[in-house]
């Protein structure tokens, strides 16, 4: 991704990973955990160690920054996350055999008797083991790879003993190169939640790799699925980030311009809750709230934290465990054994930690098994309310603000009776009816939310627009490809994705984003009904897509039924409703003047002037 | 200063003037426009700004100040008493008009010498462009830069508390608003070259130097062309062709 050498650099809080990113926008924050990284890689004698963080906690970032540092150390990054085509154990087994295979490769050596050969998949020995390499490990290009690629994994499927022996002599055989056991890197697990189908295939793979020197990039919850061996290992977490880091986070983000913003640094700060993808966002929200929408301070704090709750939090589309939060909150701490052992309320628990909506601090004190938390920032309010809190007088007219324009049901603006206590049964119904009038865009202001991801070469973001009326997508997508051609040379290529049985719209989605380009703008049209797996698969396979500029489109009411299928691809992405009646603020002057203009750069078979012209057709004859 | 100097600059601004700032047709004007919001983020290195509506006659720009605006019209200029108006706003509120109405001359227009002949004032071949890039690069200074007569926003108009103050008054002692301009155009592209702050003073005026390098080439080579150019296209104005 480009960065502005001196500016701002905004974004959605997707992961830092090249030079460029680290010198400009990387925080050092964690120093303990960076010294017990490092100590860990450098000792020969290491076992498996869990690295095991939150959603958005910045642990990618922190792991991406270490290993960058070590770049030149032989070690073995598997990508449980972006590889895998598929959720089974053969699936996740190829992709540990094929990193492995890949690290062999580079190191030279043989591979006869390794207990596997090339014709148990179909290669013939000439083929050379760099094809079976690139066979498990590069995205299919197209469906007959994609299929060749399904045979291998039901070998792994058939045989998994053989692989892991096959494993462990690949293993040896970077031992004996590299004179100690290598670092296996299992980057992705935390994409798995304890209850996803994927996880059982992913588990006995990463419980194989318990003896051997590996480090699991983990979320939270799996250190509480008690029972498997590879969360035996030991653990290093990282929780939340102190406001200050935050702030420092802010200071880089906004460059040369922060100290025109620094009066807010700590107000944001204290809706993030430590965690980096929500300050971010929450930056981001301001920021466009503060100068497209020209709101004053406390209106766009306001409705920075009501976007940023919508778009992460999963509020509104599953039962809200308001009585375990509650109970949270009063506490302060979570019992381990609530989330390992609790056959009634764990699932209930692990939820919350997985959506984000309470925030470990810290592992427990030795000797003890509570865990410190507290209730996410931006729906603590809901919880438990307490009423004559002290807090600061810009939260209280953040929150009187929020309320007067009806803004949130949640977080921070409830309804209350007489006696100031919450209305529970309102807030409940608020959260499961539909969105407020502010969640719904015409054409215009959809484009001014979006406008800075669709015209940056400096940012590749996901935005989903959802419709009620089918009618509109395609004129909706030729304003907003025309507009932003007008910003620059971009390109559209559009994906039509068909979810439902016998059909496998991700495979489809991932050859069609192979070549990835940061002048192109990917429309993705979601239809038919797509299955939990297919949105399963979305939601694991969604780092896959965070250097990608896409802009999708679903149908309202399946977005609604498809949410609670992602708690983690969520998080990429940020979320419109478009009117019914989108087209009724645009105007025919505005778009004569935008062809005019873009006439004098391109020439007249230009996508952007093609685009623009449908919309003039359009709004001239209605069709 | 020698006399001969204060002459030719007084020649060499109307030039830049009619280079840069007069775009005659409408069509002209709406490019110019459109161009010029199109071009803030680039320069400003901030997010890009959706443009809502024509950029011309009028529309307005938000700046990287948190809670600064500006709205321009530009719909009475190709009247024949021209008349235009920018009006800057804080927090949606309107605290100035900065109105041009040609029916009041300044000083500087009693004395309006006709920019033909720019090039018989820097008669030696062998130095021309050097001296030539240097008058504009001085022009530039004082017409855009560093105008004689203007204002700084003050941090104390936002509100900011405390130890911020000091700070942020440094960083916005670069921001300049010549109060004297009497080309719209100019007035809004003023704008454009002060807004945009870097960490220190020094930094800030570094950048807003090779952005007026930029165009001080651009003009130059304008002059110097053959047949010499009568505008420069407001694509190359902004950095975007």
């Amino acid at each position: 991704m480009k960065r502005r050498p001196h500016g701002m650099n905004l974004d959605d809080g997707v992961e830092l990973l090249s030079a460029e990113d680290f010198d400009r926008l990387y925080v050092a924050a964690r120093p303990e955990e960076d010294r017990r990284i490092l100590e860990w890689l450098d000792d020969p004698e290491a076992g498996a160690m869990i690295l095991a963080g939150q959603i958005g906690m910045g642990k990618t970032t922190f792991l991406n920054k270490i290993l960058r540092n070590k770049s030149n150390y032989p070690m073995v990054r598997v990508e449980f996350d972006k590889t895998p085509q598929d959720e089974t154990q053969g699936a996740f087994l190829s992709i540990l055999f094929g990193s492995l295979l890949k690290e062999a490769l580079d190191l030279g050596g043989s591979f006869d008797g390794i207990g596997i050969t090339l014709p148990d998949f179909g290669l013939s020995g000439s083929d050379g083991w760099e094809v079976l390499r690139d066979l498990l490990l590069v995205a299919p290009t197209s469906i007959a790879k994609a299929h060749q690629v399904y045979t291998a994994y039901e070998v792994f499927n058939q045989n998994v003993r053989q692989v892991q022996r096959a494993c462990v002599e690949l293993i040896d055989l970077i031992k004996r190169k590299i004179g100690a056991l290598p670092p296996i890197i299992a980057e992705g697990v935390d994409k798995f939640a304890i209850s996803h189908a994927g996880y059982l295939g992913l588990a006995e793979v990463l419980d194989f790799l318990r003896e051997y020197k590996t480090l699991y990039e983990a979320n939270a919850i799996h250190l509480f699925d008690a029972g498997r061996r590879w969360v035996t290992s030991d653990k290093l977490f990282i929780g939340p980030l102190t406001d200050e880091t935050i702030v420092n986070m802010y200071e880089r983000r906004l460059g040369s311009y922060a100290p025109l913003y620094r009066d807010t640094f700590y107000l944001l700060a204290q809706y993030a809750g430590g965690n980096a993808r929500q300050a971010l966002r929450l930056l981001n929200s301001y920021y466009f709230q503060r100068i497209q929408r020209s709101n004053d301070r406390t209106a766009a704090l306001a409705m920075a934290t009501h976007r940023v709750m919508k778009d992460l939090l999963q509020l509104g589309f599953t039962k809200f465990p308001a009585n375990t939060l509650a109970v949270f909150k009063r506490d302060g701490y979570v019992e381990g054994s609530l989330l390992s052992e609790d056959i009634e309320h764990r699932q209930e628990a692990r939820d919350i930690l997985y959506r984000n909506w309470a925030f470990l601090r810290s592992d427990p004190v030795p000797g003890t098994t509570r865990w410190p938390l507290f209730i996410n920032p931006l729906v603590n309010e809901a919880i438990a309310w307490e009423k004559g809190t002290p807090e600061p007088p810009e939260l209280t007219a953040v929150r009187q603000w929020a309320k007067n324009h009806h803004i949130s049901p949640m977080g921070l603006s409830m309804p209350e009776d007489d006696e100031g206590r919450p209305r529970w049964k309102q807030i409940w119904e608020q959260l499961m009816s539909s969105e407020s009038s502010e969640d719904e865009l015409n054409i215009v202001r959809l484009l001014e939310e979006i406008a800075s991801s669709l015209f940056s070469v400096n940012r590749q973001d996901r935005i989903m627009v959802s419709y009620r009326n089918p009618q509109n997508l395609n004129i909706a997508l030729d304003y907003l490809i025309g507009k932003a051609s007008a910003y620059g040379p971009f390109l559209c290529h559009e994906i039509r994705l068909i979810g439902g049985g016998g059909n496998n719209p991700v495979a489809t989605l991932l050859a069609e984003v192979k070549e990835k380009d940061e002048a192109t703008i990917y429309g993705v049209f979601m239809e038919g009904e797509w299955t939990s797996d297919q949105l399963g698969a979305l939601e694991y396979l969604r780092d896959r897509f965070i250097d990608v500029q896409m802009l999708w489109f679903v149908e309202h009411n399946a977005l609604l039924r498809y949410l609670p299928h992602w708690p983690q691809f969520r998080q990429l992405l940020r979320f419109y409703v478009l009117e019914d009646d989108f087209l009724s603020t645009l105007t025919k002057e505005e778009i004569i003047e935008d062809l005019s203009v873009l006439s004098n750069f391109y020439g007249p078979d230009d996508i952007g002037l093609k685009r623009l012209g449908h919309v003039l057709h359009h709004l001239d004859h209605g069709d | 200063m020698t006399p001969e100097e204060r002459v030719r600059r007084c020649i060499l601004w109307n030039k830049i003037e009619r280079l840069l700032f007069s775009p005659a047709s409408v069509a002209d004007k709406m490019q110019w426009c459109h161009l010029y919001l199109m071009s803030l983020a680039k320069l400003w290195e901030t997010e890009p700004f959706a443009i809502q509506g024509p950029a011309f006659p009028r529309n307005s720009l938000n700046t990287p100040i948190p809670g600064f605006s500006i709205f321009y019209d530009l719909s009475r200029w190709d009247n024949i008493r021209q008349c235009s108006s920018l009006r800057m706003s804080f927090e949606g509120i309107e605290f100035a008009s900065h109105d041009i109405d040609h029916a009041y001359h300044d000083r500087n227009s009693l004395s309006d010498p006709h920019p033909t002949g720019v090039l018989s004032y820097y008669p030696r071949i062998a130095t021309r462009r050097d001296e030539l890039t240097y008058d504009i690069q001085w022009v530039l200074d004082r017409y855009l830069l560093h105008p004689c007569a203007h204002v700084h926003p003050l941090p104390e108009i936002a509100g900011y508390m405390g130890p911020i103050i000091e700070a942020l008054r440094d960083v916005l002692h670069e921001v300049r608003f010549g109060l004297g301009i009497t080309n719209p155009f100019a007035a809004l592209f003023q704008f454009r070259i002060n807004l945009p702050v870097r960490e220190t003073p020094e930094d800030t005026q570094t950048l807003k130097e090779t952005e007026r390098d930029r165009i001080a080439h651009l003009v130059c080579d304008a002059i110097l062309s053959s047949p010499p150019l009568q505008t420069i296209p407001p694509g190359r104005l902004f950095g975007i062709t």
